[in-house]
């Protein structure tokens, strides 16, 4: 650290302290490229290994090929009982359709998020602070929004069901839950697609309306001509923030629930998303001794490598329609 | 110009209302609620909208009776407060100056493969690996950074800066002269002079964005924390423990108590953010068009 201290330039060769003095900024530059590579690098490859292999957690010398065990465990129904108690296929498929669904409300995050912001860009009156209150449940903890939501949504003394007149449990009935999840996300998520297009719409050049206006273009084509390409490329990045945070929901799912899945007398098909398989089976390999924990690891490396894989190909396309978009 | 009435204006600002009234309504139940006496919860069938003897009782109980105050000598709360804190700020703050310096070199000095390594840098960072959180843990705990030494995945990882944070910072030092460099490097100023006399004052509204996106994400971050340092009372952080306030408190009209912590949780984030809003929107809105 005390390289840019070297002793008087007199003393050296000027080239030799040019040199030092490159190869100092190179280290320096580079630190965040080696924390990325060992903290995500490592687990990367140990996960890569443990899709086809047995990986002692604590020994990681000793490694089995496994015949591909766990891929057969999540994919083939009933296969997974020959190696521990839970047929995982059937989870497996159940948490797709789950997971899918939740990622797929963004879309509706996006339209509230673009009708708000098309609303405040007619600076209405109190616009400012309409937008400071609407960023507001974006920056709430998923933690206390679920004690939030399940209050609200609780059958016995709860407000939607006091409102509504009803006597509906909500929150332990498989066909409401996903929904649940669901409202809860739509009700957090928009404030900052709110932001994002309020900045967007800033960037769109104002002679492009004008020029539209003098073809007689009205309220409707100026929209869908002028400002839907202007904001394509927003909205192609909310996209693939968002669907990738939809498909790695874990905090609302596992919150929002009361007799959650994993947990004894839970329901099966609650809330059920990927990475809380992932949690679970890593959580039943580590913390108890059941049957074949092993093989529990290795079929979490290969949820956790497909999850990769789909917000990676999801990932990519969405950039590119962003690039060409923004062309 | 000055605006006139008319009805499509009227309209926006009826939508906009309805629509602040529905995101505010469920935060004003819980807010009404962590006043209501548990007694009246405990008998009462329906939501209770207003009772004559509202109390913060339930606030009080938050912070006299847990089991948090056996274990750790303080309140639950308290001690996930001050464990958010410092497991936020310090690779935070550590991070973000090292992302600093990085940015620093990559834009303002000369060193071979200056190019290749940054972009190098950025395409793995765009690179979505938001699906190996949880199975990182077999690594960590391969070398031993869990159970008593479970904060270390937590604190260790950010110290190195992110890639994110050099990107961003990198992009507003590009648009510093450098001349200023230039002649500061003349006066004798070295490497972290540079840095800390003329780039990071001049680079401070990005500073504050990337310091405000990250304390929100640590002071909110949840699955991290239960993957590492669930049962592990010292190092229970604020989030860790209003999950766990339910099985805390598991008796008939706690719901005051829930809808309390919750207000708690929420509180110090909203404050900050009502005080400090102007970073925050800019920096949201600068971290995805700049991206």
């Amino acid at each position: 650290m005390s390289l840019q201290k070297t002793t008087p330039e007199t003393l050296r060769p000027k080239k030799h302290k040019w040199r030092k003095e490159q190869i100092f900024a190179m280290l320096v530059a580079c630190v965040p490229l080696v924390g990325f590579l060992i903290f995500n690098g490592f687990p990367l490859i140990i996960s890569f290994i443990g899709m086809f292999c047995n990986v002692d957690l604590y020994d990681l010398t000793k490694i089995e090929w496994n015949n591909f065990e766990g891929f057969k465990s999540v994919f083939i129904p009933n296969h997974a009982y020959e190696l521990f108690y839970f047929d995982l296929a059937k989870y497996f498929y159940k948490a797709v359709v789950i997971t899918l669904w939740i990622a797929s409300t963004q879309l509706v995050t996006l339209v509230i998020a673009m009708f708000i912001a098309t609303l405040l860009r007619e600076k209405p009156k109190g616009g400012r602070v309409f937008q400071t209150l609407f960023f507001i449940p974006y920056i709430c903890s998923t933690v206390a929004v679920a004690l939030m939501w399940r209050w609200i949504l609780d059958w016995d003394g709860g407000i939607l069901n006091s409102i509504l007149g009803t006597n509906i449990k909500w929150l332990e009935n498989p066909d409401y839950i996903t929904w649940c999840i669901i409202v809860a996300i739509i009700w957090q998520a928009p404030g900052y697609g709110i932001v994002m297009y309020k900045a967007a719409f800033s960037n769109i050049n104002n002679s492009l309306y004008e020029a539209a206006a003098l073809d007689g273009a009205n309220a409707w084509h100026k929209f869908k001509n002028v400002t839907l390409p202007g904001i394509a490329p927003t909205t192609f990045f909310l996209l693939q923030a968002g669907v990738v945070a939809g498909l790695l929901t874990y905090d609302l799912a596992a919150l929002i629930i009361p007799n959650a899945w994993g947990v004894p007398g839970g329901n099966e098909s609650m809330g059920l998303t990927l990475i809380r398989l992932v949690y679970f089976l890593i959580q039943n390999a580590t913390t108890t001794d059941a049957n074949g924990v092993s093989y529990m690891v290795s079929c979490a490396c290969v949820i956790s490598w497909l999850i990769f894989l789909v917000t990676g190909i999801a990932s990519v396309f969405l950039f590119r329609m962003r690039d060409k978009s923004a062309e | 110009m000055k605006k006139k009435f008319s009805l499509g204006r009227a309209l926006i600002i009826a939508v906009l209302v309805v629509y602040t009234i529905l995101l505010f309504f469920p935060i004003v139940t819980i807010l009404l609620t962590s006043f209501i006496p548990s007694e009246e919860l405990a008998t009462s069938k329906g939501f209770i909208w207003w009772s004559n003897n509202m109390s913060i009782d339930a606030y009080k109980t938050i912070f006299q009776y847990d089991s948090y105050i056996d274990l750790v000598g303080m309140p639950g709360l308290l001690m996930g407060f001050i464990n958010t804190m410092w497991l936020t700020l310090i690779p935070l703050v550590v991070g973000m100056i090292v992302a600093g310096f990085s940015a620093y070199a990559f834009s303002k000095m000369n060193f071979p493969f200056k190019e290749p390594l940054f972009k190098f840098s950025v395409i793995l960072r765009s690179i979505p690996l938001g699906a190996f959180g949880v199975i990182s843990f077999v690594f960590f705990s391969a070398i031993g950074w869990t159970g008593e030494a479970g904060y270390l995945p937590l604190l260790i990882p950010g110290l190195f800066g992110s890639i994110g944070t050099m990107f961003f910072l990198r992009l507003f030092f590009d648009g510093i002269p450098n001349s200023l460099i230039e002649a500061a490097t003349l006066d004798g100023a070295g490497f972290f002079q540079c840095f800390f006399k003329i780039m990071f004052p001049l680079a401070k509204p990005a500073f504050i964005a990337q310091f405000i996106f990250g304390f929100v994400a640590g002071y909110n971050s949840y699955l991290g924390p239960m993957l590492y340092l669930q049962n592990q009372p010292r190092f229970i952080t604020l989030q860790l423990y209003l999950s766990e306030i339910r099985s805390m408190f598991p008796n008939a009209g706690s719901e005051n108590i829930y809808s309390a912590a919750a207000v708690l949780g929420m509180l110090p984030l909203i404050l900050i953010y009502v005080l400090l809003q102007k970073y925050f929107i800019e920096g949201v809105s600068a971290g995805g068009v700049k991206e």
